[in-house]
Order: C-alpha cells, then sequence, then structure tokens
C-alpha cells in the first residue's frame, strides 16, 4: 500500500487506520502480506505505524507490514533500548539492503492500492464491524437509519420514535448481582465460510477471541449503601460505555495526550460526563500513566471519570465488566439500543458488552468526547457536545487537541528512562502477585484439586524408543461428519453448558455452573478441554441423524451416547478409531484443543475429503493421521454409515513417503468388504519425523535428552 | 548447523564495531537465484530465516531456499514456507497450555530419572497476563485495586501455576498482571530489531498466540498471530 502525503489537522492515526481498514477489506487482501511504503509511510512515526499494524486482522492481512528505518530506530532508542544494540540493527539492515521504507517503484508487489493521507478525516467505525467506517458528521444519521432498518439489512428493526423515548432510572438503587461483559454462548460463534472470513465478512478469529480468550464475567454484589443513588434517564444511541482501551491506541502517545487535553479543556469549561457512562481508560502499559502524570493531564481524566482501571485489555476484548443494574434492567426491558464508543479495533454486536447493541471505533480523543455528549446520535460539529458550568454550549471545536498542542508535550511520553525503569523488577513491585504462594523450583507440584491446571497425559508412558508406522486394523468410526466441520464444531469456545459432558465433569468436582468460566480459561486442564472435544451443539454427525450436537452410537451395540462417552468406552475396549469428514475440515480460526482433544480421545485417524491447511498440520503434530479421499469420493459416496469396521494399509512398510497413497479397507457388518485408495496428508519429510515420534512434543523431548 | 550455501556466510559491523556473521540475501541474488532486491521486505525476511535455517533438507531445502527467492509478484503459489521464528509471545488465556505442556515435560525427564533442566523453549518465550482483568469497577480512585483484586481472586489455580513459571525456566518470561498489554509490551520492552545466536545476527520475528501479534510490524518485524500448536512448534524451533 503505497501512502502519499501526510495528516492533515484534526486527523489522528485511529482515523487513518479505520480508513486502510475500509479500503483493503473491500479490496479483499485476506490472507496477504500487506507492505506499506512510499513518501507518506516513511514520513509516518513507529507508533502510527503500530496502530495500522495492530489491526491487520480487522482489514484480514496476515500481517500489515513496515519495514526498519530511522523512524522505527528513533522509536526503539526512546523507548530505551541500548545504542549499541540500536546501531546493530541500522548495520545489519544496511548490510542485507533492507534498510529503509521502499519508495514507489523499488519492490515488485502483486498488487498495489494508494492512499493520501491528505484526504484521512476524523471518523469512527461500526456499529457491527470494524471496516464500516462513518465520517464523524455522518455517525447521527448513520445510527438513526440503521435503527429502523430491519436486521436483516443490518440495522437494529425498531419504530422511529423509539428513539425519543427516555426512561427514568434511579442508579446505585437496587441491590443486585450484576454481571456484564461481552456474550459468550456457544451458539453465537460465529461461522467461517471461507478460511477464517464470517458471512458478514469481518474476521472470526478476532471475534472468537472476544468469546473464548477471556473469562465469564465476575458476578460483583452491589448493595446500595455503597454510593449514592443518581436519577437520571436513558434511550437508545445513549452512550452506556466509554472506554480508552486497546493497544492499538494505548500504544500511540500521541492520541493518548489528545485525549487528556480534550479532558483538560472540558474540565476546566466544567463540563460533566453524564452519569449513565461507564467511563475508564485501561492503558497497554504503565508508561502511559507516567506520563499523563508527567504532563498533568491525568488529573482532569480522573476529573471526569477516566480513572485508570487496570493495565490490560479490558472493554477491547469484551471484560467490560457490569453496568449498573438499573441501567441494565432497562435496557432489555425496553430493548434500549444503546452505544458503546471504545478506542478498540474491534466491535462485534453484543461482544463489548451483551446487552450494548452498537459499539463504536474511534480514537481516545473522541471517546473522551462522546462520553460527554453522551449520545451517538448528535453531530458534533454542527450542535454543542454540552455545556460550561454557566450553562454556555460547548462544541467539539471547543475542546478539540490541536497538533500541536499534542506535539508540546509527546516529548514527554518519549523518556527512556522511564522506559527502562517501569520495565526493570516489575514483578517485585506488585503485592498482590508477591503473594501468590507457588510451587518452585525445576518441577512444578500439579495440584489434584486444579480444576483449571492439570497435568496432560501426552507423556504418560513415554520412552525413549521412536514409533513406527504401522497399519491401522480393527478401528471404529467415532463419528461421520459432513462438509466445512470447523475447528469451532471440533472444540467449542466460550460458555461450557451445565449438561455437557465437561459440565457435567466440572460439577462432580464441585464447581457451580455460575464458576464455570469459559473453556478458553480452562485450556490448562486437560480433562475439561478433552470433554468439550466434539461437544458444540451445532455439530451433525450422520451416524445420529436428526441428533444435533457432540453424539454418536458406540458399535457394535449401536448405543447412543456423547462422542466423549463412546472414546471412552472404545479406550477400555483398546478399539482403534477413526473419524470421517467432508470438505474443508478444521475452517475457521487455529484452535489448539481442536488436535490435542482428537488425540486424546484415542482417534488414530482423521479421513476426509480436503483439509484446512493447519488443521490438517496440527493433527500430524498431535501424531494424528491425516487422510484424503481420492477425488470424487467421499464417506457417503462409500455408504458408509458408522456400522463398518475399517482397516488402514499400506504403512507397515519401512519407508513411508509424503503424500503416499494408504488404502482403506472397509468391512461391512455383513460380511463383505471393500477397499479405497487414500492419499496420506504427511506433507513433508519433517511431518514424518513427527508422526514417528507420536507428534511434536514427544519429538522434540527425545531430541533434548538424547 | 553452520552452514554456507551459495556462499551466503558473510559478515558485518555490529553496534560495537566487532564483526558479527550473517546470511546475506544480496549474496543470494549475486548467485543468481532472484531479484531479491526487487522483493517485499517482508517475504525478503522471511526468506532469511528460510536460508539460515537450511539444514539439508530435514526441516528446510535447498529448494525451500529456491522457491521463496524466485517469488514472482504475479504468479500463483501454494507450497509451504519452513518459517522458523526467533521467537514467541503468549497472552495467559492462550499461553497456559503451552507452559502446561512444558511443564508435563519436565515431570516426563524427571520420571525418567533424567535432568529435568534440559527443558527449555527453543526460542525465547514471553508471556504477559493481560487477558483477565476485567472492568467491574470504574469511574473512581479505587477502581484499578478493586479490579485487581477481582482478578487475582478469580484467577488463583492460574496465577498460580503462571506464577511457578516465572522462575522454573531461562527462556520463558511471564509478565505479571498489572504491567501491560502484550502487544504494547511487545512495542516498548520484548522487540530487539536484530537476534544473535551464536555469533550469528538476525531480525527479529515472531508468531503469537494472539490475532493482534501483528502489531509488531510496524517496527519492521515479521510476526503473526497463530493457534496454540504452531506457537508451541514455534517454542520448540520448529518451522510453523
Amino acid at each position: 500500500m503505497n501512502l502519499t502525503g501526510e495528516l492533515p489537522q484534526g486527523a489522528t492515526a485511529t482515523d487513518l487506520v479505520l480508513r486502510i481498514t475500509e479500503m483493503l477489506r473491500k479490496a479483499n487482501v485476506v490472507g496477504k502480506f500487506v507492505e506499506f511504503y512510499g513518501e507518506g509511510t516513511a514520513a509516518l512515526n513507529a507508533t502510527d505505524r503500530a496502530t495500522i499494524a495492530n489491526m491487520a486482522p480487522e482489514y484480514g492481512a496476515t500481517m500489515g507490514f513496515f519495514g526498519t528505518d530511522e523512524k522505527t530506530l528513533e522509536y526503539f532508542a526512546n523507548t530505551g533500548r541500548p545504542q549499541e544494540q540500536i546501531d546493530t540493527i541500522r548495520n545489519y539492515y544496511k548490510a542485507q539492503g533492507l534498510f529503509g521504507i521502499p519508495a514507489e517503484g523499488d519492490v515488485d508487489y502483486s498488487t498495489s492500492f494508494d492512499l493520501d493521507l491528505t484526504t484521512v478525516g476524523a471518523a469512527v467505525a461500526g456499529p457491527k464491524r470494524p471496516q464500516d467506517r462513518i465520517e464523524l458528521s455522518q455517525l447521527d444519521d448513520r445510527f438513526i437509519e440503521l435503527f429502523t432498518k430491519s436486521a436483516a439489512d443490518g440495522g437494529y428493526g425498531k419504530q422511529a420514535e423509539d428513539l425519543e423515548k427516555r426512561y427514568p432510572v434511579i442508579m446505585g438503587d437496587t441491590s443486585a448481582t450484576v454481571v456484564g461483559g461481552g456474550e459468550q454462548s456457544q451458539k453465537s460463534a460465529p461461522e467461517s465460510i471461507h478460511d477464517t472470513t464470517s458471512p458478514d465478512n469481518t474476521n472470526v478469529s478476532t471475534e472468537v477471541e472476544m468469546m473464548n480468550n477471556r473469562p465469564t464475567p465476575d458476578r460483583v454484589e452491589v448493595s446500595h449503601h455503597e454510593t449514592e443513588t443518581v436519577n437520571t434517564t436513558i434511550g437508545s444511541g445513549d452512550v452506556l460505555i466509554a472506554a480508552i482501551t486497546s493497544c492499538t491506541n494505548t500504544s500511540n502517545p500521541a492520541v493518548m495526550i489528545a485525549a487528556g487535553i480534550v479532558a483538560k479543556k472540558a474540565f476546566e469549561k466544567g463540563m460533566k460526563v453524564p452519569p449513565y457512562v461507564k467511563t475508564s481508560l485501561a492503558p497497554g502499559s504503565r508508561v502511559v500513566t507516567e506520563y499523563l502524570e508527567r504532563t498533568g493531564l491525568q488529573p482532569y481524566l480522573n476529573e471526569i471519570g477516566f480513572n485508570l482501571v487496570g493495565y490490560g485489555c479490558t472493554t477491547c476484548i469484551g471484560n467490560s465488566g457490569p453496568l449498573d443494574a438499573a441501567i441494565e434492567e432497562e435496557v432489555v426491558e425496553h430493548d434500549i439500543i444503546a452505544a458503546s464508543v471504545l478506542s478498540g479495533n474491534r466491535n462485534f454486536e453484543a461482544r463489548v458488552h451483551q446487552n450494548v447493541k452498537a459499539n463504536f471505533l474511534m480514537s481516545p480523543p473522541l471517546v473522551v468526547a462522546y462520553a460527554l455528549a453522551g449520545t451517538v446520535v448528535k453531530d458534533v460539529y454542527l450542535h454543542p457536545i454540552g455545556v460550561d458550568r454557566d450553562g454556555n454550549d460547548v462544541f467539539l471545536k471547543d475542546i478539540w487537541a490541536s497538533l500541536d498542542e499534542v506535539k508540546e508535550l509527546l516529548e514527554a511520553a518519549f523518556d527512556p528512562e522511564t522506559y527502562k525503569r517501569m520495565y526493570s523488577e516489575f514483578a517485585e513491585k506488585n503485592p498482590l502477585w508477591n503473594g501468590i504462594e507457588s510451587s518452585v523450583g525445576q518441577i512444578y507440584e500439579w495440584d489434584p484439586a486444579s480444576t483449571y491446571i492439570q497435568e496432560p497425559p501426552f507423556f504418560e508412558n513415554f520412552s525413549m524408543a521412536t514409533g513406527s508406522f504401522s497399519d491401522i486394523t480393527g478401528a471404529r468410526a467415532l463419528a461421520i461428519f459432513g462438509d466445512s466441520v470447523t475447528t469451532d464444531h471440533i472444540s467449542p469456545a466460550g460458555a461450557i453448558k451445565a449438561n455437557s459432558p465437561a459440565g457435567k465433569y466440572l460439577q462432580e468436582l464441585g464447581v457451580a455452573p455460575e464458576d464455570f468460566n469459559s473453556y478458553g480459561s480452562r485450556r490448562g486442564n486437560d480433562r475439561v478441554m478433552l470433554r468439550g472435544t466434539f461437544a458444540n451443539v451445532r455439530i451433525k454427525n450422520t451416524m445420529v441423524t436428526p441428533t444435533e450436537g457432540g453424539y454418536t452410537k458406540h458399535q457394535p451395540d449401536g448405543e447412543e451416547m456423547t462422542i466423549y462417552d463412546a472414546a471412552m468406552q472404545y479406550q477400555a475396549e483398546n478399539m482403534r478409531l477413526v473419524i470421517f469428514g467432508g470438505k474443508e475440515y478444521g475452517t475457521g480460526s487455529s484452535r489448539d484443543w481442536a488436535a490435542k482433544g482428537t488425540s486424546l480421545m484415542g482417534v488414530s485417524a482423521v479421513i476426509v475429503e480436503s483439509f484446512e491447511r493447519i488443521h490438517r498440520s496440527n493433527l500430524v503434530g498431535m501424531g494424528v493421521l491425516p487422510l484424503q479421499f481420492k477425488e470424487g469420493q467421499s464417506s457417503m459416496s462409500l455408504g458408509l454409515d458408522g456400522t463398518e469396521v475399517f482397516d488402514l494399509m499400506g504403512l507397515e512398510s519401512g519407508d513411508v513417503r509424503p503424500r503416499q497413497d494408504v488404502t482403506l479397507r472397509v468391512r461391512r457388518s455383513d460380511g463383505s468388504s471393500f477397499d479405497a485408495a487414500l492419499t496420506l496428508r504427511i506433507d513433508t519429510p519433517i511431518e514424518i519425523e513427527y508422526y514417528k515420534n507420536g507428534g511434536i512434543l514427544p519429538y522434540v523431548l527425545r531430541q533434548l535428552i538424547a | 548447523m553452520t552452514h554456507n550455501l551459495f556462499n551466503t556466510r558473510q559478515s558485518f559491523t555490529t553496534g560495537n564495531g566487532s564483526e558479527g556473521t550473517f546470511y546475506s540475501l544480496p549474496q543470494l541474488e549475486k548467485e543468481g537465484l532472484g531479484a531479491i532486491s526487487r522483493l517485499p521486505v517482508s517475504i525478503r525476511i522471511v526468506l532469511e530465516s528460510v536460508l539460515r535455517n537450511f539444514d539439508g533438507g530435514k526441516k528446510v531445502s535447498e529448494a525451500n531456499v529456491r522457491a521463496l527467492a524466485g517469488w514472482q509478484a504475479e504468479s500463483e503459489r501454494s507450497e509451504e514456507i519452513p518459517f522458523v521464528v526467533a521467537r514467541v509471545i503468549l497472552q495467559d488465556f492462550t499461553g497456559v497450555p503451552l507452559l502446561v505442556d512444558l511443564a508435563a515435560m519436565r515431570s516426563a525427564v524427571q520420571r525418567m530419572g533424567k535432568d529435568p533442566g534440559v527443558i527449555e523453549p527453543l526460542v525465547p518465550v514471553d508471556l504477559v497476563i493481560d487477558h483477565s482483568v476485567q472492568v467491574d469497577y470504574a469511574g473512581s480512585e479505587a477502581s484499578y485495586q478493586r479490579n485487581m483484586e477481582m482478578e487475582f481472586k478469580r484467577n488463583d489455580q492460574r496465577y498460580r501455576f503462571l506464577k511457578w513459571g516465572t522462575q522454573a525456566f531461562n527462556g520463558f518470561g511471564v509478565v505479571p498482571p498489572g504491567i501491560g498489554i502484550v502487544h504494547q509490551v511487545n512495542l516498548e520492552y520484548l522487540a530487539r530489531g536484530v537476534f544473535e545466536r551464536e555469533g550469528v545476527y538476525f531480525p527479529d520475528s515472531l508468531v503469537g498466540t494472539d490475532s493482534h501479534t501483528t502489531m509488531i510490524n510496524g517496527v519492521g518485524i515479521v510476526g503473526w498471530g497463530v493457534g496454540g500448536i504452531e506457537a508451541e512448534a514455534g517454542m520448540l524451533g520448529q518451522p510453523v
């Protein structure tokens, strides 16, 4: 991508990345390396580049890459890296002919796009996808338009007059247990239609991360004695969450300082954030607090409610926490289309907070501005965003931070000594962390009572002897699936259902359903994850049609049971197992437990029409044989119903080669049998070694102790 | 393994004036492998890794080097590229299983009566605990402390394990809760630009178990988000 010119007054790196996201999503760069070049790129500083690189998943690219140049080295120097290291970097890249941002014409790219930075203006993105950029002046119009549009057209299907309705709430009045955070139910998991792209043309991985790579929200007990009650009203379009969050932007001092300046000007005018707005500031580094304190801006942020809430992902991944109990009650009861404004990188519906439907990505100074405005249904250029202490109108331009004002304070953000200090001995400085009693030494003392961390059985019968290929005889089909089985079908993300094998297991251990937490949080416990394997409520095993979910028939008795129970019964019987699937088996975002769970279920081989690239490689990595039907053949064309016994032959010889043929012998219950040729989808010489060793882990282990 | 394929093992002057070894991409062009200097920068960095990790064909073959060196902007490609990364980053949700597997390897080695200390990641791994804190409290001076207390209460079992990890390995770093977000910590602290191992210098590169790992692309470092097993392969020095 060729960038020219420079950003105009009033535009931030956030505005730029939203523009790039919009452009590149349209251009379809899914799975591609995107590289930035040209004079506009060379003029960007490293933190602006990092903001743009951050959102590569949102524009769909594998990378959003910037070469190393003097700006990169300046950043390394400013953040406290030693001069000698910086000189080594410069000399190294020069010796490689790689130093500097390529100019137009220097490099042969497959395709190229131009963006003139002078055309970038202030904007937000939303309400449901990061690539849906909206010029700032259009936000109110766009919200009004979507408010009445049908859900099928991406709207909220409301009546126009509902937008005017306001509902009284008494905040802090209810004693209640409140929960917050984004939606995690398994049923809401996005589908992958092509690789990791959803039907909505968004990145499935980043949405699944917001379901699974985060805790199920804590329940917070609130008593109404704790806070003063506040009378207010709420309605659709109100900003209920305003979060300065996410590394995308908190790593960029220019936009953080701008947010602080906006807060300062607002405070000085006596402006207030409406009480229903939950304001938070969660930087990705303590350095941010250092420079916001040094520049004197943090106290102003505090005054208007943007107090520090933590150093971590927070709202950006759906850890937004609870809303006031009374507000939440009204939102649900009246189906209020509430908004969040956040400086994050994604905004899928109900993922930021389960009851906040419209989520807008924007720069930190705009987050502060919209918190003050309290609504997204306002043209912030034409109309005042609030009033000063005397009741006079205040417009956005009155409190906005100019480039010069930001530049003046920017130096404070780049003090090498601060970075060195903040990143030394950090572990010792947290008393809560120091207070954790933990095992010490080389060996972990596994706690048998833990429901989160258990020793996995990957090395249970480990010996130094490398295994070898051998034929698999007398195997049963654990399940026969159709096309497009995703990693989410194989190893579901998000909430654990109470009646699932994992849910029952946790309850047996005394864990109440409200304490289940997400599958993602229990990845360190193979016993939970094994029970989650093939437990997705949406998976369809043709052996038990029309039943959906993780069920199968144990053979030869034909008894219907969960796939987990059947696998355990077969293991007790020493039965080898295979799984059949259709096209694109294992598509979707890479999920470690998809292959690990398959392996621990005792599945020896997965036989499908085609594999998704990474899941195939993961199966080999976990010691499971991937095999592929010949073109035109499938479990359906062979008429398999799961009552058969299977042999896999041709693996006995000493030199198994990548992609060689293997024979599948199908032995029917009536005594008849037939053969079908399969392709061994072990693709490379190193994968042969992995497989012989039982997977990557034992392979490396044998090398390390040899 | 030391090799000098296509006479690419050459030297340059490091930041302290001494001589450092590197695998030269311009030399590949001199040897006629392609118009390397016109390749996209990101592809050249991957190519350097492929070239440096050439091992005669077990993990990386000469054909792998030739194929990537001969990259054509306009042609379709479907062959795998064996990319060995310089390091790995993790966050607390996706990273736990990797530490669990390392711990299990240590236990297995101990049971065999051997030295568990030989079990170390083969490339540096850093796990930043950033995904567990929730905004349960906001808008007051006490918010930060109260949220952190909730976080620690809730995550006791996982944090006890991760804390063990901070002291158990030389090559596995854990950044405790309350420090920052992995991608920002990566920019401000973890990224090195250029690595050195046994006298050989090479570009920093990584995979991370989080989609926004790409943020590090902003400072010239190749890297992207992967699943747990690819990260595990990367951690164990295997191609991803």
